[in-house]
């Protein structure tokens, strides 16, 4: 069985893997006020369908930043808490963002 | 209600062969002719359908097995194919695919090294957990518009013509949601048990010895089909209605009666949604996962019980809810079987 295959071709296929591996980077319309930290993340979490947790004593009496716009979760997440003394991991298994203290 | 039905003459073996002859043709695409021909011989007789529903199904193992899938990476064992009668087409299929499953191994590869290049930043793993009951629940979009949520453990296969729309449900129980089309009915097939929807939503759950249809939304009709692939003994239910229907052989008994809405919340709780938890303690969180998931989360230290959460989580996620509590409350979490998890003080 001859199969003619085209040169580069198989480069093609792992740079459109490689793309949408790297695309994956979806942005969301956020519309969230400065204010309590944890009423803020959590209106975080919903206006971007996705999973966040935090201990309630660690974000007591801190206020996030406002962020308004469309763009992605990470981004929002930095701006909300751009010097506020908390910052997040994301599960890479799990998918769910933990709010903790520096 | 009961129905039976004759033998074919046809032998189990011929059966097959012609099911995985189909399976090539499909492969290589159906020229209108072929498409009719196809058709013939699928509603000749019950049992063609259900080899054609079984070597396909069996297709999409090998697929599974060769890692063709996302979500499975097993390696390729060409002895598992000599197990299966179909050899012909596997053999035949291995040659032309050999090429692809080399570019997509390769792809993967470097698929898997920009996913850990992307997250090396980040710190404790949630634990893998082997049981199925574990599983996040998935959610199925098909081309019409129509949608399931298959249970853990549930497994379906879809087959859409110009015709019908038919959903074979093999194992576990699903939700659907379907969109109106006059021209092309739904159709879930389960154990020869017939559910026909037109723009309605249902549940069916396959048991061992029983089909249970719960209808939330709409209209279906249940039936068995007879060898002629005629639909017999036709049941009518409407929204809020659930029809146990036991399989004895070739034949069924239905009973059907209204379903309350509380019973109904009841038996739809395994359905994803997004909880919120707002300085909720643990034990409140673990007491709501419990009641949704088919697994239950035992707190062994009373002090942990009041520790307080926020959180917005999908109510199907036990095990990265699980895998947070180890990695940011200090708290130990150990699989105790395959149906239980403790939670402790780490030490």
């Amino acid at each position: 069985m001859n199969v003619v295959v085209p040169r580069f071709s198989y480069l093609i296929i792992f740079g459109l893997f490689a793309l949408t591996c790297c695309s994956n980077k979806q942005s969301y319309e956020f519309d969230i006020g400065a204010g309590d930290s944890g009423i803020a993340l959590r209106q975080f979490a919903l206006q971007a369908n996705i999973e966040i947790i935090f201990n309630s004593g660690d974000l007591e009496g801190i206020s996030t930043n406002s962020v308004r716009g469309k763009m992605h979760p990470n981004v929002a997440l930095d701006k909300m808490l751009k010097n506020t003394g908390l910052h997040y991991k994301k599960e890479s298994q799990s998918n769910v963002y933990a709010i903790v203290r520096k | 209600m009961k129905n039976t039905g004759n033998r074919s003459d046809l032998s189990d073996t011929a059966r097959e062969q012609t099911a995985a002859e189909w399976i090539v043709k499909h492969e290589y695409g159906l020229t209108a002719e072929q498409q009719d021909e196809f058709l013939d011989w699928l509603t000749e007789d019950p049992k063609n359908r259900q080899a054609y529903i079984t070597q396909s199904w069996a297709w999409g193992e090998i697929d599974r097995l060769a890692g063709l899938q996302k979500t499975d990476h097993a390696p390729v064992n060409s002895n598992l194919f000599d197990e299966i009668e179909i050899k012909p087409f596997y053999r035949k299929h291995a040659i032309t695919m050999s090429i692809g499953i080399v570019a997509m191994a390769a792809s993967l590869l470097l698929f898997i090294g920009l996913f850990i290049f992307e997250n090396t930043k980040q710190t404790p793993q949630t634990k893998e957990s082997t049981s199925v009951v574990f599983n996040r629940i998935e959610k199925q979009q098909f081309d019409d518009g129509s949608s399931a949520i298959l249970n853990r453990g549930a497994v379906v296969s879809v087959e859409y013509t110009a015709e019908i729309r038919l959903v074979q449900l093999l194992k576990g129980e699903a939700s659907f949601n379907i969109e109106e089309d006059i021209n092309r009915p739904f159709i879930v097939e389960v154990k020869g048990v017939h559910v026909r929807a037109v723009g309605t939503q249902f549940n069916v759950k396959l048991s061992d010895e029983s089909v249970d249809v719960i209808v939330t939304e709409g209209v279906v009709a249940v039936s068995m089909q007879n060898t002629d692939n005629a639909g017999v003994g036709e049941s009518i239910l409407e929204a809020h209605h659930r029809a146990n229907i036991e399989i004895q052989g070739e034949s069924m008994d239905v009973s059907v009666g209204v379903i309350e809405e509380v019973e109904l919340a009841e038996e739809l709780q395994w359905h994803p949604v997004l909880l919120e938890f707002d300085n909720a303690s643990l034990i409140e969180i673990i007491a709501e996962l419990n009641t949704r998931n088919e697994i239950e989360i035992i707190i062994a230290d009373p002090s942990l019980e009041s520790i307080r959460i926020s959180s917005v989580i999908w109510s199907d996620n036990v095990v990265g809810f699980v895998g947070l509590l180890d990695s940011y409350f200090n708290i130990d979490a150990k699989q105790l079987d395959p149906q239980t998890i403790v939670l402790d003080n780490q030490k």
